[in-house]
């Protein structure tokens, strides 16, 4: 009895390792996928985006994490229909340890080979592949008893729909920002009416998200209505608070377009808040989610997860995820913000919106995607509006090979570190 | 530099050609900027300076078309842009062309020593001045796209750059208008001229309108462009 608790300690402590570096990755890549176009456009400075996305992220992860949390650890595989095909604790533990260490590894050679692959695809993939060789080994369950098939083409139509979505709503919000902006004589004065209104929005949404089911970990529950009026106040206060704020605003230079821009760099603040919180909402659940697994796991020595998951493992998650973006994540920046000076403030503000949105709503319903995805989805958005001079669309099919490639091998491999790690045990 | 990333956000974007087209059509208004001194000179007689002029030109026709060359290695098919790729590389083309008419102009300047009869010589400079005038306006023009990029085609932006390639067509008219007057006065003091050189001045003078033809041209091609 001594010796398998040792051995699980050693487990625990190797999933904590193993998710601190998907967390690190997260924070080394992803991070500075989200944050593009906030540093492309010249709207932050890399040391501003590096404060806003450590911030941010560590909130994201902290306060809205546990729903896509609890999907990785509990809605992929049916823990009822494990422990109905005879996986005993154990199993259980060394099945999620090797899902989060599966998912390392082909996250590290895509990173390496540059695929746009997704943590989220990978994870998603791994979880799924263990309980792949739970139903193939077990004489009585099938797949379908042991894997939530529903839920995994739920998530799969997520993957599908996230970037439509980030698309539809870049367009829209660009479209706006053309027609009530930039097409108007003195467009600053149109972005300056306007700006009440998109500020307000975004905290609107940000607040909702925070404070609907989001604040259990505080002592804070409030049904829908309570929230949505919570929200919708802290939204006007801050509409308000702009209002104050642009009536002091004057521009520096005096080209029209030029002005708008510069103020549009204003306004970029803050959506860059709102995507690396809604970024760490959904991908610190990539790293820690098989983790939070584990340790439930370990502490009631059943299958269960009935408790929600703890706030030092959401913290564990943020904070790799910060320590990965201030050691690797900055230069990776640094390259992206090179490659896409094209985008203005204008541009960079819709395209970020519509993918923080996007992304943040999934979180909530607990939806694991991918933030990378969705961007590129809403940049493409922007540019079917006219925003963007010159895209390269064959990162798309580069997408799509990725994804497709990324299911069965992190799959594939989840099963054969599963079937080592039971032999040497 | 980075090597262990995965940046399908920074792959996205792909380099847009705008501002190297805006190098190119600076490039061709060089050329054209050497129009006026090279009909001065040869106006004077003073075939030194239109030899020196003459290889000016064509030093600058060359590195137009550097710049022309740089520019469709680098629009690959399958970038996606605000602009037809076709309508671009068609503008390109006839951009190019106005630099290869100035250069042809004056090659036919510096082959022969042909004498400017003095009836014509105020309307030719004028001329002259009308021609680069419409490559001036071709050039403002075309500086205007930025703007109208920059409001993702917005109405106001569109008609403005409208007004301003409307601009190239009334100095290419101005253009045939003098050339027509240039053209008729030549042939009413015919007999004080031998006829090579009555036919070398009719050809010389079509050279240098062609410059302001494919001015025309490449305005008519950026309106297409701008369409949407």
């Amino acid at each position: 009895m001594e010796r398998i608790n040792i051995k699980l300690e050693l487990i625990v402590i190797a999933a904590i390792i193993v998710g601190l570096y998907m967390a690190w990755n997260i924070g080394a890549n992803d991070v500075a996928n989200s944050m593009g176009p906030s540093y492309g456009s010249g709207a932050l400075t890399l040391k501003q985006v590096i404060i806003i996305a450590g911030i941010f992220e560590f909130l994201g992860a902290v306060l809205v994490g546990s729903h896509v949390t609890d999907t990785i650890r509990k809605s992929i595989v049916d823990l009822d229909g494990l422990i109905a095909a005879g996986v005993t604790p154990d199993m259980f533990i060394y099945g999620m340890f090797a899902a989060l260490l599966a998912s390392g590894l082909w996250i590290t050679v895509a990173t390496f080979y540059r695929l746009p692959v997704s943590t989220t695809h990978s994870i998603v993939g791994a979880v799924a592949g263990f309980g792949l060789i739970v139903a193939i080994t077990s004489a009585s369950s099938g797949v379908g008893d042991v894997v939530n098939i529903g839920k995994l083409l739920e998530i799969a139509a997520s993957w599908i729909v996230s970037p439509i979505s980030g698309a539809v709503l870049s367009f829209i919000i660009f479209m706006v920002i053309r027609n009530k902006i930039l097409d108007q004589d003195n467009p600053l004065e149109h972005a300056e009416r306007l700006a009440p209104y998109l500020v307000g929005l975004v905290v609107a949404i940000i607040s909702l998200s925070m404070v609907f089911k989001g604040l259990k970990n505080l002592g804070l529950d409030f049904g829908f209505a309570e929230a949505l009026a919570i929200s919708i106040v802290i939204g006007i206060i801050a509409g308000v608070i702009t209002l104050f704020w642009v009536r002091g605003y004057k521009p520096k230079v005096k080209d029209e377009y030029q002005q708008v821009e510069n103020f549009f760099k204003y306004l970029m603040l803050l959506t860059a808040c709102y995507i690396a919180f809604a970024h760490g909402a959904n991908d610190v659940a990539n790293a820690i989610g098989p983790l939070a697994a584990v340790v439930d796991v370990v502490e009631s020595e059943e299958i269960t997860a009935k408790i929600s998951v703890p706030l030092w493992i959401l913290a564990l998650g943020g904070i790799g995820i910060v320590i990965g973006i201030s050691t690797w994540g900055y230069k990776v920046m640094e390259t992206i913000g090179r490659k896409i000076t094209e985008i203005t403030p204008t541009r960079g503000f819709a395209a970020t919106f519509g993918a923080a949105t996007t992304v943040l709503i999934c979180s909530k319903l607990g939806m694991p995607i991918s933030t990378s995805h969705t961007l590129v989805g809403a940049v493409v958005g922007v540019g079917l509006a006219g925003g963007v001079g010159a895209l390269n669309l064959g990162v798309i099919k580069r997408i799509v090979y990725s994804w497709i490639l990324t299911i069965p091998i992190a799959a594939i491999l989840t099963i054969i570190i599963y079937k080592l790690v039971i032999f040497i045990v | 530099m980075a090597i262990f990333e995965r940046i399908p956000v920074g792959d996205l974007f792909g380099k847009t050609p705008y501002m190297p087209l805006h190098k190119h059509i600076e490039k061709v208004n060089e050329c054209a900027d050497e129009l006026r001194p090279l009909v001065e000179a040869f106006i004077a007689e003073d075939y030194d300076r239109v030899e020196e002029l003459a290889n000016k030109i064509s030093n600058l026709e060359h590195e137009a078309d550097k710049v022309k060359t740089d520019i469709r290695i680098h629009l690959p098919r399958r970038l996606f842009m605000q602009v037809d790729r076709g309508d671009i590389l068609s503008f390109l083309k006839k951009q190019d062309t106005i630099a290869d008419k100035v250069e042809d102009a004056a090659h036919l300047i510096q082959i022969r020593r042909t004498k400017v009869p003095e009836e014509i010589r105020d309307d030719l400079l004028e001329f002259v001045d009308s021609v680069k005038s419409a490559v001036d306006a071709l050039e403002v023009a075309y500086s205007e796209l930025n703007r109208l990029l920059e409001t993702s085609f917005g109405r106001k932006e569109h008609d403005k750059m409208l007004k301003l390639i409307n601009k190239v067509d009334h100095h290419e008219w101005k253009a045939d208008e003098l050339q027509l007057k240039m053209s008729k006065k030549l042939f009413e003091i015919e007999e004080k001229l031998d006829p090579l050189s009555i036919w070398f001045l009719i050809r010389i003078i079509n050279e240098i309108d062609a410059v302001a033809d494919y001015a025309e041209d490449s305005g008519d091609q950026l309106r297409t462009m701008i369409a949407k």
